[in-house]
């Protein structure tokens, strides 16, 4: 909820849905963009107007690897959102004090979304207004200059029988929309979030670390060189790489994740550096190195990547 | 009846004594069919890339000289082939600062000339090194559109070669670098090439070419 706080306690938790890593609280998504580079991707689109994808709102769903970096690095742990909703809700269930507490909370912040819309509201009449009487008081002051205090009364008239109007309307209006139990003049909030009501979900049971794909080694390497990663299909690789956040540069590299010893066709290499080569950007094969014994050494492993461009000739 | 055509220069060239064979039979091995690969593409880059001081390299330039895992070429580029996005950044500052101050001399010698004598004209020098790119010698890796590679093939091929390909020496007229190679003026790779880059060529079986440049690390695009 983003009216609780703005503060992220770490470890968070990733909730894992039918195999999906997803997040549900705007700040934690704000978060992970700014502190770890990792954007994800936004799910939610609007009821009325699914087609309108480019608009996506929460949740935000992570790439596996982007759930299993934050894992790993201890910013995060799995979910498995089932499980965990089963036993909370189905098998302890909620208490009456604690229904309450959260009824409580809901109505609180309802009327405090409710403020907030009728004020910025209020400003924008305000504003208008004002426009409409500087415009009036020009008009009157080109035709009789004389006149000019009696038209800034009349303009106040207006002004408050059109507040006193709107306050009614508005009233009307919100205590119809919203159901009877609720007090007149709130919204009705739906929380993106299960905490509260619900405690924040146990460290324990931990679901095991994400099955990752093959080029994580690279994303990793990536990642931690402070490149931001977005899926890559668009420009048929895994990951377009970003040097800074994707809102502000265009991307730099089209990436591809290989083994060591993965065969990698003449034609893929061809066929990549071109097509970065078109859109201003390079071509990226890269992964772990190996021991020469052909030992898969562990984490301190180091990545090895090529970037492949068009020599224009 | 049996006509005997007259071989093309390219097959004169892989015929030449320009480069020893592996093989003592008929058989070609695997090293001949890519020194033949290397020949092809050098055949190609010098007719119709006007590449020049092309050699054959069999052996590391780099101690301990041993042979590679497949022929490189070097060769001189008629012109820069690549420039660093930040070089070029470089190259454009330093431009503009000349044609200022070109414009300012004009200038000046407009107010300074009281007579009608014409102003002598300032010459417009392209091949200024100072703003534009001066070609260097570039590695090449001959490759076949059919091949298989891998991170540790291409790996192999960057961990012998030096930055800038050695010089070749001023009496060396054949096709072979020198091994190990001749004691020059080291080069230095400048401040711009700071990983290993080499140009990667591939043949397709019509005889198409493809270069693209291959950089052995992070190096951000050109912004063309």
């Amino acid at each position: 909820m983003a009216a609780s706080s703005d503060v992220v306690s770490e470890p968070f938790p990733i909730f894992r849905v039918a195999g999906n890593y997803i997040l549900y609280d705007i700040n934690v998504v704000s978060h992970i963009r700014r502190q770890y580079n990792i954007c994800g991707v936004l799910l939610g689109s609007l009821p009325q107007i699914p087609q309108q994808s480019v608009f996506l709102g929460l949740p935000l769903q992570l790439l596996p690897e982007e759930a299993r970096l934050l894992a790993e690095q201890g910013h995060a742990y799995i979910v498995d959102d089932a499980r965990e909703h089963k036993a909370a809700m189905l098998e302890a269930g909620l208490s009456e004090d604690e229904k309450a507490a959260f009824r409580t909370l809901l109505g609180r912040q309802s009327m405090e979304a409710a403020e907030a819309v009728r004020r910025k509201a209020g400003e924008r009449k305000e504003k208008a207004l004002k426009k409409i009487a500087m415009q009036r008081r020009k008009h009157k002051e080109g035709s009789v200059e004389t006149d000019a205090s009696g038209s800034t009364l009349e303009g106040d008239d207006v002004e408050s029988s059109l507040f006193s109007n709107a306050s009614q309307t508005e009233d009307t209006a919100s205590t119809i929309s919203v159901a009877s139990a609720q007090p007149p003049n709130s919204f009705a909030v739906t929380p993106t979030t299960s905490y509260p009501p619900l405690p924040q979900p146990d460290l324990s049971p931990a679901v095991l670390l994400p099955e990752v794909p093959s080029s994580y080694p690279l994303f990793k390497h990536l990642q931690q060189k402070g490149y931001f990663m977005m899926p890559g299909l668009r420009f048929g690789c895994q990951y377009s790489i970003y040097p800074g956040d994707p809102l502000r540069f265009h991307s730099h590299f089209l990436a591809v994740g290989r083994g060591w010893d993965d065969d990698i066709r003449m034609m893929e290499i061809v066929g990549g550096g071109r097509l970065g080569t078109g859109v201003k950007k390079a071509f990226m094969i890269g992964g772990n190195t190996e021991c020469k014994d052909g030992e898969e050494v562990g984490d301190q492993s180091e990545v090895r990547a090529f970037c492949f461009e068009w020599a224009g000739m | 009846m049996a006509v005997r055509r007259a071989s093309s220069a390219l097959q004169q060239l892989m015929a030449s004594d320009g480069y020893v064979l592996d093989s003592v039979d008929d058989e070609l091995s695997d090293w001949d069919h890519y020194c033949n690969l290397a020949l092809q593409v050098l055949h190609n880059l010098q007719h119709q890339h006007r590449w020049t001081q092309l050699k054959l390299h069999t052996h590391s330039p780099t101690a301990p000289y041993a042979r590679m895992s497949r022929p490189l070429l070097s060769g001189m580029p008629p012109r820069r082939l690549y420039v660093h996005p930040d070089e070029q950044i470089e190259f454009i500052r330093l431009d503009d600062e000349r044609k200022k101050r070109r414009k300012a001399q004009e200038k000046r010698q407009v107010t300074d000339s009281t007579t009608d004598t014409v102003p002598p004209t300032i010459p417009e020098d392209d091949d200024d090194p100072e703003t534009t790119p001066q070609p260097v010698r570039e590695w090449v890796l001959p490759t076949h559109i059919g091949e298989m590679w891998s991170l540790r093939r291409m790996a192999t091929v960057f961990d012998v070669i030096c930055s800038v390909p050695p010089d070749p020496g001023p009496s060396n007229d054949g096709l072979l670098a020198e091994n190990p190679p001749s004691e020059g003026p080291i080069q230095s790779p400048g401040r711009w090439r700071e990983v290993k880059r080499l140009l990667l060529a591939t043949v397709d079986d019509d005889s198409t070419i493809v270069y693209y440049i291959v950089h052995d690390g992070i190096v951000k695009p050109r912004q063309n």
